[in-house]
Order: structure tokens, then sequence, then C-alpha cells
């Protein structure tokens, strides 16, 4: 079978077709105990069709906005469901006992209603789907009156086989009745098993737009990697239907992924850029219409690759797109028009699945991700949009995707049949393979003490029966709820029983963890790892969570879920959040509407489909969307009953509390959320500069928040002379386990050069500090006596409470940078954290290091240009003295300093070489000095003003950067055709230069290069031009001993010194102050 | 040219542009050339986006480094006025033209300057072809001569 998108196998019937199924079940349909459940999907207006029934016995039907169901000679039962019976897939299950027939429909209750039993039987046949018009996927009959308890269970799969009359199963081809009898089932025409696959429809004009998704930005860095890959299926031709477009190609970036038609055919292209400058590949596979195809393209750095259902179709070697853009804009199912999204080109057809990733994936990959889903938190995955239930979102982030202009979620029905023997399996549970053997489960079980988990258990049951039965109103709804409690811990107490609720236990064999759940029937490992791959502490706080869950899919749905990697790693991030933290920190006081109210927050977050289809195989669209729905119900409702069957679940996560590790700090009551030091980017006198950390990546706001441990991704510099005197200010969020409204006094030791913060007064409302960003103090910092630096701090945080003893909250790291003054040009302040020349961290780090502990401008100066002459490996370009690391910008419009190559290379990488020349070197250290607080400017001298015809002028031996020999530069000119130099504080005869570029000799003779004279190397460092009259008479006569520029540099003649002359920065650098990229 | 027409127009006259090879096909715009990567004698590296083009970088950990830089301008011309601004960027007060040191690569060419005593006159090496501009450097710590880098992107784009 060739491979497809995620589908599944269902029975298509028609206005005339039908399933016939002949035999004796043993169920007695006018006066026996039996429930009939199926599950059905409309298409279109299917007014009285056929559920199941036996002509002259029973019919149960569809009305126009319900069900109807008769026995023969009984008054027709027709009652209006309250359940949306649109074109989703529905579960509808009714129950006979002793006249009396309740209706369920996705296993909630609609109604009941006593009819009598009937008189007539006989053995027609029973008929299955006569006029739906739509789809069937399985009729069960079970051969007793389900319970509420047991209809729920039924949704995800057969129940126990005993109950089971017949199961009419059309999820196979040809159908086959798994039940005890194997009836035949024969189809009649106008019914036939077609394969289903759920997509997203776009109609005309209609496409899918992922709001603000920034990091989906595949083809925004110009050269960077990427793979974008889709299920597409085309209902008709067009000149050109786009499945995936990131920003407007006309704007020189960006890429697209589009079908386009030559001839009669249709091929895929993926094009970068623009027609003009951009590249294009298409496939030599085409694309055959009312087919689905999985279409994919690469970028590697270099070829550009399409691929057409997993193999390669076509390649293109490309240069790089002219234009950068540093955020992602992409649409779904259409592209740009003049920069807008959407409206031209539009997919007439259906999408499933849309994988970006910004790294090229190999054949194989495509290949896997073909069927399997790439697993949450896969490393490079930026955008997993799943198209096939709603809400639409990236599961990546949880960002939603917007559906303009109509797409809609979409059981795509293949026109051909499908092939015998194709089947897809209803529901199976996770698979989670274990090296747990069945005895080293037998020994654990055995070693656990239940009993003493009782007791741990017992307060924190007796606390949730009274808070969940205080919800309600009713007496009914109370003693639900305690009927519930007082049944779990009876259980609890039974201790290793049969009935017992589940307990989970985690041990550590041969350095693998392993979490166990312990049924009454057995137990299992839900989890199990190297213990070196999570630590044991981080692993009791997401089983904590996985508890939570599992439950509700246990006592709800009756699935099982085991706590997979995926999972795992789901669950990590999930815990990150402020709102779960603040469920989860209750602790022993959780309650059954404490975890309702988790599940919900976990929905609002986004991450409920990605955690169902990682804790659990359900492997069928349809049914996930039900879950999704009992999620909302559980948002919504938090009925007496749901809370009830909550109540084991309670019981689970309250002694999985009490197994905490040592290792692990009590779950805070206040908890830190966030932290911003650039609170206020358009000031910089109390808080922190505006920075970012390179070219391409902004420091976002709040600087850090909960779940950051690395100082360097919680970045902020402030100016030794804005904050000198002044109370530095911060801004923090919090949250709180109480929904009550609490005061609390917070403050954090330690802080290193930013001092402790002092104690402030917090309010907190619905359990988030109020007003959410309170402004904290720093009344004790101490960067006024540090001079430059780049240090990491460390804050200790602690609340308080109605006076009591400090409590630690959590801890908190940031990485520092202290500077002598804003940096000065290229550098600039903004309030837009898109500004590309905001101050980069990743120079910070190189700038503060080489100027560390400097105080003034000048000292700081000096430490650059020392070390951008001795430490750096830089070397002298000897060949024509060309500069490496600076030229034209991106547009041609100025000059830049390319610092990301540089600064590639001062981390150890390629760069661009270490060869440099005096620009390089003047625009290293003007850019470098002025990111801590100098102000100075690369400018250049020569013979003439700049812009006119040069000659050079004529220089004494010296030793350039990275050579350690005296010689002339460039023999036999023996000169330079121009010099570029620091100036500082601006360029003139007078002003003061800094030269990284070269030594030069300060002997008193330094115009004397013949045999046996002596020469001493100096760096130029804070040397006055000159301090000769002018014009200077010449030559100049020796001993010469002023530490002067031009007169150790320049040969003492016309040629030399009189043509070493000032001239000023080079134009189009922003006065000496390159821009950088 | 960011503020260097007069120079260039001096270079002009220096160098003899009037009389630099014109090919027939001028008015023709080659589009951006890719290089032929399996046929240069140093492993790839990396390619970063460069005005007008792209700048590939070819060589090894501690070996020999070679930088690429090629643009596509829009006129013969155009191509040879910046072969010209490389000159006018350079510190040195005069560049070589290939063909005054028997090099063949481009239309016309630039090489380094020559030392006497050490044989690095082909660390670098920048032609136009038609309207495609390329420059080739050694810029490792090891140095590496770069015309045969030179001649077989040359003879891709030719």
């Amino acid at each position: 079978m060739m491979t497809l998108p995620p589908s599944y196998v269902a029975l298509k019937v028609d206005e005339s077709g039908a399933a016939n199924v002949t035999g004796n079940l043993g169920i007695n349909f006018i006066s026996g105990d039996y429930s009939i459940s199926a599950w059905i999907q409309y298409d279109g207006f299917s007014s009285n069709a056929v559920i199941l029934e036996r002509a002259g016995e029973f019919q149960f039907r569809t009305t126009d906005n319900g069900f109807s169901f008769q026995i023969e000679g009984r008054p027709p039962l027709v009652w209006q469901s309250a359940a949306d019976l649109g074109d989703d897939w529905i579960n509808v299950c009714l129950t006979f006992s002793s006249g009396t027939v309740r209706l369920f429909v996705n296993g909630q209750f609609e109604t009941l209603v006593s009819m009598g039993e009937g008189s007539t039987s006989n053995s027609n046949p029973l008929v299955i789907g006569t006029g739906l018009q739509g789809l069937v996927r399985n009729v069960i009959l079970y051969s007793n009156a389900l319970t509420p308890q047991q209809v729920v269970q039924g949704l995800f799969g057969p129940l126990s086989s005993t109950l089971i009359a017949a199961n009419f199963d059309f999820t196979q081809n040809p159908p086959v009745d798994t039940g005890p009898l194997r009836l035949p089932i024969a189809l009649t025409s106008g019914a036939k098993s077609v394969r289903v696959t759920p997509c997203l429809r776009f109609p005309t004009g209609g496409f899918a737009y992922p709001m603000h998704d920034p990091d989906v930005n595949p083809g925004g860095q110009s050269v960077d990697a990427y793979t974008v890959q889709a299920w597409v299926y085309l209902y008709a031709g067009a000149p050109q239907q786009y499945v995936f477009a990131n920003s407007d190609l006309d704007s020189d970036t960006g890429m697209s992924l589009s079908i386009v038609q030559n001839g009669d055919s249709y091929y895929l292209m993926s094009k970068r850029g623009s027609d003009q400058d951009g590249a294009s590949v298409s496939s030599a596979q085409s694309i055959p219409l009312r087919a689905w195809t999985n279409v994919a393209t690469t970028f590697d750095g270099l070829n550009l690759v399409v691929y057409v259902n997993g193999v390669a179709s076509g390649t293109l070697n490309c240069p790089p797109l002219p234009l950068m853009r540093n955020e992602g804009d992409v649409v779904i199912g259409a592209t740009f028009s003049d920069t807008v999204a959407g409206g031209i080109d539009t997919i007439n057809g259906c999408v499933s699945h849309v994988y970006v990733w910004n790294q090229a994936l190999s054949a194989a990959d495509l290949t896997t991700y073909m069927t399997d889903h790439p697993p949450a938190g896969t490393a490079g995955l930026t955008g997993n949009f799943n198209l096939t239930a709603k809400p639409t979102r990236n599961s990546v982030n949880g960002h939603p995707v917007g559906l303009v202009g109509g797409p809609r979620i979409y059981q795509q029905v293949a026109n051909s049949e499908v092939g015998a023997g194709d089947q897809t399996p209803l529901a199976a549970a996770a698979q989670f393979e274990t090296s747990a053997t069945p005895e080293m489960l037998r020994r654990w079980r055995a070693e656990t003490d239940f009993a003493a988990i009782a007791t741990q258990v017992a307060d924190g049951l007796a606390h949730a029966r009274k808070i969940d039965a205080d919800r309600f109103d009713s007496t009914e709804d109370k003693a639900t709820i305690e009927d519930a409690y007082d049944d779990v811990s009876r259980r609890v107490a039974l201790g290793d029983h049969p009935d017992m609720v589940p307990l989970y236990t985690r041990h550590e064999e041969n350095g693998r963890r392993y979490l166990v759940v312990h049924y009454g029937d057995g137990s299992h490992v839900v989890y199990e790892g190297s213990a070196a791959e999570i630590s044991e502490c981080a692993l009791w706080e997401v089983q904590l969570l996985f508890i939570a869950v599992g439950g509700v899919l246990d006592a709800l749905f009756g699935l099982k879920a085991s706590l997979t990697p995926a999972a795992r790693g789901l669950i990590a991030k999930i815990l990150f959040s402020p709102r779960i933290t603040a469920i989860m920190a209750r602790g022993a006081r959780i309650t059954a509407g404490g975890i309702v109210a988790m599940m919900g927050t976990i929905y609002s977050l986004g991450y409920v489909k990605p955690l169902l289809w990682a804790v659990v195989d359900l492997g069928v669209w349809a049914i996930i969307r039900v879950v999704v729905r009992w999620v909302l119900d559980l948002v919504g409702v938090g009925a007496a009953a749901v809370l009830a069957s909550l109540a084991a679940t309670v019981a689970s996560f309250i002694a999985w509390l009490a197994q905490r590790p040592a290792s692990c700090s009590p779950l805070p009551t206040v908890t830190l959320a966030s932290i911003a030091f650039n609170h206020d980017p358009t000031h910089a006198s109390v808080d922190a500069l505006s920075i970012r950390k390179s070219a391409t990546r902004d420091v976002h706001i709040p600087e850090w928040t909960k779940g950051q441990t690395d100082p360097k991704t919680s970045p902020a510099a402030y100016a030794i002379d804005k904050v000198t005197g002044k109370t530095i200010t911060i801004e923090a969020s919090f949250t709180i386990n109480t929904t009550a409204a609490t005061t609390v006094q917070i403050q954090a030791l330690g802080g290193g050069v930013l001092g402790p913060v002092a104690p402030v007064t917090v309010n907190f409302v619905n359990g988030v500090s109020s007003p959410k960003n309170i402004t904290l103090n720093l009344p004790s910092h101490s960067i006024a006596t540090q001079g430059v630096t780049a240090q990491d701090v460390t804050w200790t945080w602690q609340y308080q409470i109605q006076g009591g003893a400090w409590q630690p909250m959590s801890s908190s790291s940031h990485r520092i940078y202290t500077l002598l003054s804003q940096p000065t040009m290229p550098w600039k302040q903004s309030a837009d954290p898109s500004e590309t020349q905001l101050p980069w961290t990743d120079a910070l780090e190189y700038a503060c290091a080489w100027a560390n502990g400097k105080t003034t401008a000048g000292d700081a100066l000096a430490a650059v240009t020392t070390q951008v002459n001795g430490a750096l490996g830089l070397t002298y370009e000897t060949t024509r003295g060309a500069s490496k690391y600076t030229g034209a910008n991106a547009t041609g419009t100025q000059f830049a300093f390319f610092l990301t190559k540089f600064n590639q290379m001062l981390g150890g990488g390629f760069g661009n070489g270490k060869k440099v020349n005096c620009t390089d070197c003047a625009t290293i250290v003007a850019t470098f000095a002025n990111l801590v607080g100098t102000d100075v400017q690369a400018s250049i001298m020569q013979d003439v003003p700049l812009g006119a015809a040069r000659s050079g002028f004529k220089c004494n031996e010296i030793q350039a950067v990275g050579f350690s020999t005296w010689g002339y530069p460039f023999p036999p000119g023996n000169g330079f055709s121009y010099h570029e130099v620091v100036w500082a504080p601006t360029t003139g005869n007078r002003s003061h230069i800094h030269d990284a570029c070269l030594k030069f000799d300060s002997s008193n003779d330094p115009w004397n290069w013949g045999t046996g004279t002596t020469h001493t190397p100096v760096l130029p460092v804070n040397y006055q031009f000159t301090s000769q009259t002018l014009p200077t008479p010449l030559p100049i006569p020796t001993p010469f001993t002023a530490q002067t520029y031009r007169e150790r540099l320049a040969q003492n003649t016309a040629t030399g010194i009189a043509k070493c002359i000032p001239q000023g920065p080079k134009p189009y650098s922003q006065n000496g102050r390159r821009m950088v990229e | 040219m960011l503020g260097e027409e007069n120079v260039v127009e001096a270079l002009k006259e220096s160098y003899g542009f009037a009389d630099w090879p014109r090919p027939e096909k001028e008015g023709v715009i080659q589009p951006l050339p890719l290089l032929p990567h399996d046929r240069l004698p140093l492993p790839f590296i990396e390619r970063s986006p460069f005005y007008l083009g792209y700048q590939d970088m070819f060589g090894e950990t501690k070996g020999p480094l070679v930088m690429v830089r090629v643009q596509r301008h829009p006129t013969v011309t155009s191509a040879q006025e910046a072969l010209l601004v490389h000159v006018a960027r350079s510190m040195a007060p005069r560049v070589p033209l290939g063909s005054e040191q028997g090099l063949d690569i481009g239309d016309v060419s630039i090489t380094g300057h020559v030392y006497e005593d050490r044989d690095d006159a082909l660390l670098s090496v920048t032609f136009a072809r038609l309207n495609i501009l390329v420059d080739v450097s050694s810029v490792g710590e090891q140095p590496y001569s770069v015309d045969e880098f030179a001649r077989t992107i040359d003879e891709a784009i030719r």
C-alpha cells in the first residue's frame, strides 16, 4: 500500500446503500437488555437515516437534529440532541433495559424515556446506514444496558468481550464482525469501504495564517538551512497554487513551496527570493490531482532540493538571498501580495500536516515524517502545524493558526475503494518498551508499603473531599462527591488489593530510573530512562503532572497513558507555566477541582493535542477531537460526576507528593515568574540599556522567565555614568498558589554588583502579583565602583507571609555588563528591539573582557587597542593591504563592519580569517571601545583630501600587526596609499591616536634604518599626531625625542611627513563609526 | 562606489582602463554564477551573503583558508570599475594588474603586491569576467596560492 498521510478506513454510505447482517445475535431487541453504540459522520443533510434497524422489529435512526428509536407496535421516541451534529464524527449510544431507553451522545447522557417493551420480532437482516449519506466507523451491540461510565469508556475501544454481542467493524476492508458470532456483513451497491484523511480544506481565497510565530522563519537569514514538508491533495489544477510561503518573496527574502502548472501536468516548485535575484527549482516528478502527495523542500545553505513522496526530484545550487528577515511571517495555502498574506494563488485542495525545520532533513528523515509525527521538543523543529483537528495551532509552541476565508477541518474521502486487507485499528494503548522484568515489578510491588501511603494520603483526601463537595449546592451533588472520596479512601486503605487506586512508585536499578504504576490487577512501567538523563527531582515533578493528566484520561476515557520521552519533554515544558506552577504548588492540598483547572490550563496553553499524542496512541483524529471536546467540557463544566471520577487521581497525586525526593526543595507557594531589567526601553537612567544578542537575535524582555538557568540567556547592561548615585530598578512578576487576595513580602539576597533586592510588599489577585509587574529597587548596587566588567550574578529570592520566617522561593542568575557610558555610534539606543545597532551581547563579551576593570575611557581605549594588536592572532594583509572585515553593507548604501564574521573568528570559527588591514584594525578598536563607553572614530591620513586622486606617503620601517620584524610597507613603494587609525576625540593634527595595526620605532632617530642602528618597537597608544609647527620644516633634526605619531610613522622627507595629513573619517562610514552587520 | 568616484577615475588613467578588453558580450548580463565546488582544491566550509552576491569560504582547520567573494554587477563596465574600487581601498600604493605578472584570468584582473624575498604574490586575485567580479584571497595562517582557485572559477563562469 502506498504511503499516505495519517488516515483511516470507514464505510461510506450513499442514499441507497447499506450494510446488511443476517443471523441471530441472541439479543432480544424488543424486551431484553442491550446497548447499541455507533460512530457515524454526516456528510450533509441526513434526516431519517438508519443507524441500525430490523424491518418489522425496531429502528434506530437519525432525525433532523437528533435521533429516533421505535419498537414495532410502540409509539416512536423522537428527541432533539443537545450535541452539535454537524459534519464531525459523533458517537451515539442507546441503552435499553426493561422498556427504558437512555441515549448518550459523545458519552454524555441526553435523555431517558420509558417506552415499554414490544411483542413482535423476526429474523430479517439487520440494516446499517441506509440514507446516511455519510460515514460509519463501527456499530457495536452489547448484551447489557451499559452504565454511563461504560458508555464513556466505550468511546475509545470495545468494552470487555464478554459484554459484546457483535462488533460490526468498518475500519477494515472488507468490514467484519469481530464479535463472538463473526456474522457476515454484506454491502449493497451504494456502500463501500473508503479511506478518509482528516485535513484542512481550502476554499478559493482561503488560507491558514499562523499568528505571530516569528521563529518559523525558513529562508529568513539569507543562507539558513531549512526544511518544509507537507501532505497536499489537489482537487483541480491552476497555474500556481501555494502550499507554504514565508514573507513576500518580492522583498528579496523568504521562501515558498508551490504547485505549478506546465502543460497539462503539475510540478512542485521550491523558490527562494524574488524572480530577479532569487532561485527556484521544480520537481521532475509530476504532482497528481486528486491524490495525496507528500511534498517537501530542503535547503542546506547551498543546495535547494525538492522531494515528492520522500524522493529527491530536483536540485539547484543557490546563491544566498539578498536580504534577511529576522522574524518569520508564514502563510499556509497561499502566498503574499504586496507584503500582505493570502488572497492570491491559493491552493484548491487540502493540506493535512506541515512541518518546518531550521535544518535540512535527509531523504530518510523526510520519509520517516511522512507517517510519524516529529516528537514534541525535537531539535530543529520550529513549526508543527497539525491541520487535522481544531483548534489549529503550531504544536511546537502552542501559537494559534488563524483560518482566513473559510478553510475548515474536513474528512477527505478518497475516490477509490480501499484495497482488501486495509485496516485502521480503533485505538491501541501506547507502546512502551521497558527493561524491567516481571520479577522486578513483583519485587518493587512487594517492597512498597501501601499501608504507609494510605496514612500519608488520608489527611489530603479529607481536605479535598470537603473542598470539592463545597463547590456544589445540591445535596445530590455533594453526596456524589463525598461518596466518591469515601470510596477512594476505602480503596486506598485496602493496600495491595484488586480494588486499590492506582499508586505510583519510583525505583532505580543499574543506572536506570523506573516509574511504576500499581493497579489492582498488576504493575507496569510508565517511564524508564537513564539516571543521567534526568534528575530524580525533575522526574518527580514531571511525574506529578503526568499523574494528573493520566488520571483524567483513565478516569474519564478509560485510556492508559505512558510517560513516553516525548511526553516527558512536553510536561517539563508545561511545568514552566506560572499558572500550572500555582496549581501544582497546592501540594497535598490538591483537589479534583484543581486537577480540572490544571487540564483547562493545559488546554489554554495549547498543549492538549501534543500531550495526548505523546501519552496515548490513539491514531484516529476524530477521537482526538472528542477528547479535546471533553477537555473543553472539563474546563467549562466541572460537574459533580466529573470531579467525583477524579477522586482516585487526587489520591494518586497526594501519594506521589509524599514520595518527594530529598533532593527536591519544597514546592514554593510563591513563585518568581519573570524579571525585566530593561523595563523602560526609552530610558536608561534607572534601568538597563537596550541590548540584543547579535545581528539576528534580540534579547527578549523580560530578560528572565521561570525555567532559565543559563545566566547568558538573561543579560543586562548598565552605563556607569547613568546610574551612579541612583537607585536602579527592575520589574518582576510573581504567582502564588491561591486565588484569594494576599499580601506577601518579597526580597532577594546576593545579586553581586546589583546588590540585594530590598524587601517589598506584593499584593496578589487571582494568584498573580498586582500590578503584574512589580518595580523593585536595587539601592545597594555597586556598579559605580566596578569599571568595565562582565559578570554573572545570582539572586536568592525569598518571601515572607504575615510576619513569618523568610521562605526560600527560587534563585535567578543573570549576565551583567557594566560599561563606562552609554555605548556610542555605531551603537544605538532604541525602544525598537529589532534595531540591529543595539549593543550586541556577543560583542560585549569580548569588549568587557578586553577592557576589564578599566574605569576611564582612555584606559579602556588603550586596553582594547593593545588586545587587538597583540592578543587576537591578527596578521597584516601584506599583498594589498586590503580589508577583510569591512565593506559595503548589504544594500550597498554605506560601509559596514562585518562584526558577525569577526565574532565568529574570535569564537574559534573561521570568520573571514585573521588577515586584516588598517581599516579593519581601526574599525575593530572603535567599535569595541565605543561599546564600553568611549567615543572615538576611525579616520584617515593621506596626502590629499578624501575622494581626490592620491599618491600616498612614504613610511619608516614598521612592525605590522602579527609581525615582529621591521620592514617597509609594500616595497619598493615603501609607503601607504592611506592609513586609517582611531582618533580621539576627533581627527586633527593635535589629536591623539590609537593604532592597533602597527608598531613603530620609539628611539631618538626613527628615520635612520641603516645597518647597525637600534630601534625599539612601540604600539601607538594615545600618541599625539604631531607636536611640530605646521607646516613643518623638513628634514627634522635628530636626536628626535618627541613621542608623536606622524614623525615616527612617516619618512623625514617631502614625500613622507609632508604628505601624511589628517583628512577625517571616510565618507559613508557614519563619521568613522561603521555600522555593524 | 561610496564616495570613491574621483579616486577610481584617476585610477582609470593610471591603469589604462580605456584599453582593457571589452568582450563582445558587453550588454549581456550574466546571472550570479555558482562556484564549481566539486572542482575547487579545498573543501567548502560555508556560504554567507555579501553585497551583490555571496561569499564562500574554503579550507581546513589549522590549514589553508581561502575566501571567495562573487558579485554580479549590472554591466561589464561597472564590474571593471568595481575592480578598481578594490585598488582604491587598498593600503598598497600600487596594486599590480594580473597581466603584469603573466596572469591570464578574467577579462581583466589584479593580483597582490610582489615581495622579492617572499613568494606570496598570488595570495590574492581579483578578476572581472563579463559583469561578474570575483575576489579570491588567502586569509588563513598558512600562505596558500590562489591562482588555481581563480582559474577554475573563471573557467566555470566564462
